[in-house]
């Protein structure tokens, strides 16, 4: 789960028209996610290929001169076959099968995508890895690193060719969007602050921000908890300050301000006569 | 509206679609069923509406950036590219590739040039100055046909047909891939192996001819060299196609000219690259077994290479159906 405020708010975005004819934006992968997922498959692609040929050394079955033991052609049928899909047919093969994912891009939640954002085909995922040896292959790779890093879309030529992007997942938890429930719950009529909330409305953003407090305040450290919880409370209460009502508004000389933060949010998820 | 009314309501079918989508992802779209199925395109359209409200309601709001990486999420899934089954790959032999060979047969003209030009050139200097051919062939190489010995007899002593026709397939494959892979640097890369590979044929042929070898050799290379050379030439093609879209993108911006012909040359490369296993194992099962006779070797060649460019040629002609692209 990512905290919601990690997320760009507009930078490195696709727009996408749907053809429902909403704005999907897509986050982009750049060069740091998609050198990470690259270096992750990698390790898998050379790892599995080197500790096999390790075991096979080490077992001693086979050398590349004697074909005579049992089983010796068909094992070095097998390792060259191996080394093949390695260099050509591991990209491809599970970008076509994983929906545009390979293992390293799955475990870092990026995924390759046609320019419109739906999903690549067979040919889209061939066309994208077959051109690696131009661009994302030992020294080339610089070249491809170059595009990631200078390209608005962060296209390497094989994404040019075949049309795709590449975007980061992040998957969001729908709990987090809503008010989290109350540490110590008291209903809204009963709070001691219920007369003081009535007056506020919160923008959506203020909304987002409680919200984002409240999901996260355990994870603080109690200095630093405070410390935020004041300064939201502060700049709520700011609202209301000074206004002509503001007497009336018996707030108490050390007010706990952790559970006005709870009433406010939990008194606007409540009230449904609140006018915008 | 305030956010939690908005919410509210629509909450449970937002969880419904996640849930799906969990599916999905683990394990595949075909494991949903169909009323399933219904329910995510219900599901997708209903968010779409969901997250326009919220664009407009509730602007950078969490909950508008949950909505729309929720819609991201479901989308490719929804707006799918038309997956592989066994009647589109028929259709592409049967109809696509053969087409789209012919529709670019002035690139693949080209190539052929280019590789034969070369095979002419290395030929020619090789008759003039043998040293031409040191060059470009490596010393043992050379020394063998010097001794007038085929070096190939000495390898398949040591090499079991199965070993020997796996090397060179899959060599051979990675040498297509690669050829068309080059197209990107403005065709020069692919120019170059195109050329490399004419040079190094030139300088065999006319150094064999000089020490009366040239039986031999076109007894061992005849059976799958049509084929192989074929095929190599088709990824000089399909690369020079790249290269082209570079060079001279014609009535289509660069980028899109690129796309198209990328996507045309990789139909070329993936759809030949099969005639390289066949000439793979010919190449370590036939050509090298002193057992069978010249002339069937030769007969197997030359309708191998004459069947292939009738079918490039030929097939797929006549009523054009609809194309579906693989």
């Amino acid at each position: 789960m990512t905290p919601l405020n990690n997320v760009h708010p507009l930078a490195f975005h696709e727009t996408v028209e749907t053809p429902e004819q909403v704005q999907l934006h897509l986050e982009l992968a750049g060069l740091g996610t998609r050198s990470m997922a690259f270096l992750l498959d990698a390790l898998i692609r050379y790892g599995l290929l080197v500790s096999i040929l390790v075991a096979v050394w080490l077992l001693g079955v086979v050398t590349l001169s004697n074909f005579k033991a049992p089983g010796g052609k068909t094992l070095i049928v097998l390792l060259v076959l191996l080394l093949f899909t390695v260099e050509w047919v591991y990209f491809a093969m599970f970008e076509w099968l994983w929906n545009g994912q390979t293992p390293g891009k799955r475990a870092i939640r990026i995924r390759v995508l046609k320019d419109g954002g739906g999903s690549i085909s067979f040919l889209d995922a061939a066309l994208r890895n077959l051109l690696r040896p131009v661009d994302s292959t030992g020294p080339m790779c610089a070249i491809g690193m170059f595009f990631i890093f200078f390209n608005s879309r962060h296209k390497r030529p094989g994404d040019l060719v075949a049309k795709t992007i590449v975007v980061r997942e992040r998957k969001i938890n729908m709990a987090q969007i809503l008010p989290p429930s109350s540490e110590n719950p008291s209903a809204p009529q009963t709070s001691r602050f219920a007369s003081l909330i009535q007056h506020i409305t919160l923008s959506t953003a203020e909304h987002d921000m409680i919200n984002r407090y409240l999901h996260r305040r355990q994870q603080l450290d109690p200095g630093a908890r405070q410390r935020v919880c004041h300064q939201i409370a502060s700049v709520i209460l700011g609202k209301v300050r000074g206004g002509p009502d503001e007497a009336r508004f018996d707030l108490p000389a050390e007010p706990d301000y952790d559970q006005f933060l709870e009433d406010l949010l939990a008194h606007h998820a409540g009230n449904s006569d609140r006018p915008q | 509206m305030t956010l939690a009314q908005f919410v509210q309501p629509r909450r449970e079918r937002w969880d419904q679609l996640t849930a799906l989508l969990q599916r999905i992802e683990t394990q595949k779209l075909r494991s949903l069923g169909r009323a399933e199925l219904k329910r995510l395109g219900q599901l997708y359209r209903s968010l779409t509406s969901d997250l326009a409200q919220a664009q407009t309601n509730f602007p950078h709001s969490d909950l508008a950036v949950a909505l729309n990486q929720l819609a991201g999420r479901a989308h490719p899934h929804v707006h799918r590219s038309r997956s592989l089954t066994s009647r589109s790959v028929w259709e592409f032999f049967r109809a696509d590739l053969p087409r789209t060979f012919r529709q670019h047969l002035h690139v693949f003209n080209l190539a052929a040039l280019i590789f034969l030009a070369s095979a002419a050139l290395a030929g020619v200097a090789t008759l003039i100055n043998e040293n031409a051919a040191a060059i470009i062939l490596s010393p043992p190489l050379m020394e063998s046909i010097h001794r007038r010995e085929m070096w190939t007899e000495h390898i398949f002593n040591v090499m079991p047909s199965s070993v020997m026709s796996t090397f060179i397939m899959t060599n051979n494959i990675s040498v297509s891939f690669m050829t068309f892979a080059m197209g990107l640097t403005f065709g020069i890369g692919t120019c170059y192996l195109l050329a490399l590979n004419g040079l190094m044929l030139g300088c065999v042929m006319a150094l064999c001819f000089q020490y009366g070898m040239l039986g031999p050799l076109l007894e061992f290379v005849t059976a799958h060299g049509v084929l192989e050379i074929s095929v190599i030439v088709v990824a000089g093609m399909a690369g020079l196609l790249v290269g082209s879209a570079l060079v001279n993108p014609s009535d289509y911006t660069r980028r899109d000219s690129l796309a198209m012909r990328g996507k045309d040359g990789v139909k070329l490369v993936l759809g030949t690259a099969p005639m390289l296993v066949i000439a793979g194992l010919i190449e370590g099962y036939v050509s090298p077994q002193p057992a069978i006779p010249v002339a069937v070797k030769m007969t197997l060649g030359l309708t191998l290479g004459i069947v292939f460019y009738l079918y490039l040629l030929f097939a797929g002609r006549g009523t054009i159906k609809a194309t579906r692209d693989v």
